[in-house]
């Protein structure tokens, strides 16, 4: 099922890794400054991240043939569509600080 | 066993407001050896407990509860650097404060929020409702600033928050 040259294939393995690794310590930094804050904006962008982990989550079951191709674009590009989703939102309910 | 509740409370003395996990990592104990060992330090009252925001930070026991606090919320990076502007430049506005740190107006009154709650900082209104902020026991502040010393985790959370806050204030 592999549709890349077999010779890029620990690349590609390296890559998912250094990709969940990163993208995990991004969210754990995410969920820590939730607690602390609370609000809605910081849970805005631990839902974001989380879609990105679960791309690379993705990823790494393609890889491994748990997750066929066509499953994998289809959840793939639904979470580029999420992810714009939440960060238009975000965007758009921003409010304007109040003046002190 | 003697030996390593001794250097659990040499830790707690040399990082006052140390996190159970730190202390962990640092003397690279297993976790149930160090919960056993500070629950015998905390009965003989060798050591404090203090649960701050949902954390709880190890202190030796001549620590008072405002000192606690005020460690705890000065390991915090921004709020660290909000009280040594405070320090340095003596009484300011928040606007002179965010301005000169180059973070969001939102960053400052949330860390300011919680060092006038703990009574690191106190705001004073004028007439014209201008608030000046000055900090309160400076001796006693000082050395507690020189004492906390955040985490790497700390850290990167503390300037996470700020980014953010930053991003969202344009």
């Amino acid at each position: 099922m592999t549709q890349f040259p077999g010779e890029y294939a620990p690349l590609l393995v390296l890559v998912l890794v250094l990709a969940a690794l990163g993208t995990l310590a991004l969210l754990g930094l995410a969920f820590a400054a939730y607690r602390q804050r609370g609000t809605r904006p910081y849970l805005l962008v631990v839902a974001v991240l989380v879609l990105l982990v679960a791309r690379t989550v993705v990823g790494i079951g393609t890889v491994f043939a748990v997750v066929p191709m066509l499953v994998h674009h289809l959840v793939e590009h639904s979470i580029d569509l999420l992810t714009a989703a939440v960060l238009l939102y975000a965007v758009y309910t921003t409010p304007l600080g109040t003046a002190d | 066993m003697a030996d390593t509740r001794t250097r659990i409370e040499t830790s707690i003395e040399a990082h006052p407001g140390i996190h159970f996990s730190e202390i962990v990592r640092r003397l690279e104990l297993a976790p149930g050896q160090v919960q056993y060992h500070l629950k015998r330090l905390r009965a003989d009252d060798t050591v404090v407990a203090e649960p701050v925001y949902g954390k709880t930070h190890y202190f030796p026991p001549e620590y008072t509860d405002w000192e606690r606090d005020a460690l705890a919320l000065l390991r915090r990076e921004t709020a660290g650097g909000v009280v040594a502007y405070l320090l340095a430049h003596g009484p300011a506005t928040p606007a002179a404060v965010a301005d000169s740190l180059d973070i969001a107006r939102s960053t400052l009154e949330w860390h300011l929020d919680r060092l006038v709650e703990h009574q690191l900082v106190s705001k004073h209104r004028d007439q014209s409702n201008h608030v000046t902020l000055t900090v309160d026991r400076r001796d006693r502040t000082v050395q507690l600033l020189r004492e906390a010393d955040p985490t790497l985790r700390e850290r990167m959370v503390d300037r996470f928050t700020r980014l953010v806050d930053k991003l969202l204030d344009q």
